[in-house]
Order: C-alpha cells, then sequence, then structure tokens
C-alpha cells in the first residue's frame, strides 16, 4: 500500500498468521466510494477441524447508503482437501447458511462472494451447496440461489488456434501437471438475486465479469519458472441514486 | 406403525439427542469456568448469561402485536466474565453464544470472529481459542485486576483512646 501511495485507497488486511488458522484474503478499496462498517471471519470447526469458509465485509456505499457485504474466501487447496473431501461441501454449506442468515436480518441483502476457492464453478461445493448457478432467470426468480458468472470462463476464450497468434486461455488457473485440464477457473466472482434485478438498487454489469489476462500476465502464467500462478478476475456493478 | 406414532418417535429421540448434547455443552463450559476460577484464586467468574428479561418482554410484546406468536425458546446467550472479589463485580460480555435447542451446532461470536462448532470438541476448542484472543484477553486481564473490595469495617475511623 505504501508503494501505490494513494490516499484515497484503504486496506482491510483480514491476514492472520498468529493462529494456526490462517487466514490470508485482504480487500483494497477506495474510500471516496465506499465505507467500511464491519469485519467477520466466518469459521466452521468440526472436532479438532477447522474450516475458514470466508471473510464477510460490510461496506457502505455513501450516496445511496447501500450496504454491500462482501465475503472474501480463500478455500484450501486441493492437497489439503481432495476434490471429492467432504471438507469442500461443509464449506459451500457452511457459507450458503451464514448468507441465509444475513439475508434474514437484511432482506435483500447484496452480496458478493468472491476469491479463490480451489474448485471450478461446477463443483459440488459451489454449485450444489452454495447455490451459485449458472441458470440467471432461476437466480433471479429465486433468491437462495447465487448467480456465478464465472460459469462462462471456463472454456477457451478464442473459437480456434488457426486464426493466428493463439493467446486463448481457459480458465484463471494454470497447472502445467493438471491430469485432465490444465486449466482451472478457481478465481470467482459470486453475486446474490438482488443484483439481477431491474429495478435494484445496484445491478451487476455482467459483461464486464471477466478474467485479466494480458499478454504479459499469460506468459508468466505459463512460465515453469514463475510462481505467478492465478490470473486476477473482475466485475463491475452500477447502482441506481 | 402409523405415520403420526412414527413421527412421535423420531421426535421423543430428537428430544433425547438435544438433551445429551445439552449436558455436553454445560460440562465443557463448566469445566473451562472452573479451571479459570482455579487459575485466577478465584477472580474469575465465567457465566452464560440471557439476554435481559426487558428485551425478552420487549421482544414478546413485538411478537404478540404482528400477531404472529411463537414459543420458540431465545437462542441468543452472552458468554460473560465477572470478578466476584472485587468492588465492582458487574459482568461483561466477552463473546455471543447463540445455542439453539438441539445443542449443536453452536457458534460464537467474539472479536472479528464468528465461530460455529458442530460437535463438543470443536466447542472446547473454540473456547480454547476464544481465551487466547489477544481482545478477550485483555478484557480478562483488566477484570482480574479490578481493585477488590473493601474489608467489612476497614474504612471506619480508627477509635479515638
Amino acid at each position: 500500500m505504501q508503494g501505490v501511495a494513494d490516499p484515497n485507497l484503504e486496506l482491510v488486511d483480514a491476514t492472520d498468521r498468529k493462529s494456526r488458522l490462517k487466514i490470508d484474503t485482504a480487500i483494497v478499496f477506495d474510500r471516496r466510494k465506499l465505507a467500511k462498517v464491519d469485519t467477520k471471519n466466518l469459521i466452521d470447526r468440526y472436532g479438532n477441524d477447522s474450516l475458514k469458509a470466508g471473510t464477510l465485509i460490510t461496506f457502505v456505499e455513501p450516496i445511496t447508503k447501500l450496504p454491500i457485504h462482501v465475503v472474501t474466501s480463500h478455500w484450501p487447496g486441493r492437497q489439503s482437501a481432495p476434490e471429492y473431501s467432504t471438507k469442500r461441501g461443509k464449506l459451500g454449506q457452511y457459507l450458503w447458511q451464514e448468507m441465509r442468515k444475513l439475508k434474514k436480518k437484511v432482506p435483500d441483502a447484496h452480496i458478493i462472494l468472491m476469491g479463490d476457492y480451489n474448485d471450478d464453478p461446477f463443483a459440488e461445493s459451489l454449485a450444489s451447496f452454495l447455490l451459485a448457478t449458472r441458470d440467471r432467470g432461476l437466480a433471479q426468480k429465486d433468491s437462495q440461489f447465487f448467480y456465478n458468472p464465472f460459469w462462462k470462463r471456463m472454456g477457451e476464450s478464442t473459437p480456434s488456434p488457426l486464426i493466428g497468434n493463439d493467446q486463448s486461455i481457459c480458465g484463471t488457473h494454470f497447472y502445467g501437471g493438471g491430469g485432465t485440464s490444465r486449466w482451472f477457473t478457481f478465481d470467482q466472482m459470486i453475486f446474490s438475486s438482488s443484483f439481477l434485478r431491474d429495478d435494484g438498487a445496484a445491478i451487476l454489469d455482467e459483461a464486464h465479469s471477466q478474467i485479466v489476462a494480458t499478454p504479459e500476465l499469460r506468459t508468466h502464467l505459463l512460465s515453469a519458472k514463475s510462481i505467478f500462478d492465478h490470473f486476477p478476475v473482475r466485475s463491475i456493478i452500477t447502482l441506481r441514486a | 406403525m402409523g405415520r403420526f406414532s412414527k413421527a412421535f418417535e423420531q421426535g421423543q429421540t430428537a428430544a433425547e439427542s438435544a438433551a445429551v448434547a445439552n449436558v455436553e455443552l454445560d460440562k465443557i463450559f463448566a469445566e473451562m469456568a472452573s479451571e479459570l476460577r482455579q487459575a485466577s484464586n478465584g477472580k474469575l467468574l465465567m457465566t452464560i448469561e440471557s439476554p435481559s428479561a426487558f428485551l425478552n418482554m420487549i421482544a414478546t410484546t413485538i411478537t404478540l402485536l404482528s400477531g404472529n406468536p411463537s414459543t420458540e425458546p431465545s437462542q441468543d446467550f452472552w458468554i460473560c466474565a465477572q470478578n466476584p472479589t472485587a468492588a465492582d463485580s458487574k459482568p461483561i460480555r466477552l463473546a455471543g453464544f447463540r445455542r439453539p435447542y438441539e445443542g449443536f451446532p453452536c457458534s460464537i461470536q467474539y472479536g472479528n470472529d464468528e465461530v460455529r462448532c458442530n460437535d463438543a470438541i470443536a466447542f472446547a476448542a473454540a473456547l480454547d481459542a476464544m481465551l487466547k484472543n489477544a481482545w478477550v484477553a485483555s478484557e480478562l486481564h483488566k477484570i482480574v485486576n479490578r481493585p477488590p473490595k473493601a474489608e467489612p469495617g476497614a474504612n471506619a475511623a480508627s477509635p479515638k483512646i
């Protein structure tokens, strides 16, 4: 942050390496656009095992006074919790239950879930337990669902390698040793149905839910020598005054 | 066996499981309270407090006025600490404690953490983590170091000889 030297930027640093349960997410926000209200780490314990589902940060947009709830997550990697581990389902279920509690307290809550889930959009944890659907109409109709625009970011980004210099990507994370695919869409932004209503206070501008894959980042991502292995992702929401 | 008698039987089993879970919860909390009391030479009394009677009364009134009566008992409590040997023995709230009728999953909220505990081992581990939290620890430190109660007669003027 010191290097950026922008007085309008503020850091919400949830990182905590003092305890055994490490939280390693942070948010940088523009304090002219948002005011931070509250931070809460969501932790689920089974026996001696702890699962960190995410950090809930509540912001308020100063002009409309609209509260926006952001949950940042970094779910366990596939080495500590393999693809079909029950832990992954528990994480999705717990996060969904916590968000249901929030929606009870704040009807029509504007919730954005984001982070590195170490799961693709079709994984049971996200699609079945968190109810992060690819079906926008269903999410619009039924607020128990979340809408996940990153379903459409799983395939090759360009149609054919024959159209020139192939810069295609098919995910946000590249792992050369992958069995059935070397590409994974682990980094996602997922939205509550309140962002999908025509008359809503905030609307998801879905065309901008994208993977930021510049040629330079792509080179780093595909290099075996580089430690850079995740593309950034972005989304835009529009607020109504 | 008919549909309702089966449901009745399942309900009785659920009630038994809830009773067992609540006994487990209380036992773990009592163990923590006892250890802290010993470690602090009687200066720390840990309790689970229910929301105030006043708040309960308001909630009941609102419920009745809304025409949606409910008999479900409150699930929200506080984990409190006080120093019974201090002049100021008022309890302070260390953490929120949500305890459903079934016992588990319960949850503890303190500082920036909300921890859901799905079983007795998890609850014990969560209390352990709560005591290690810097804010909770400093509050406990303050309570233990509150000035003690005055001894009876300590402030009385010395008799003139």
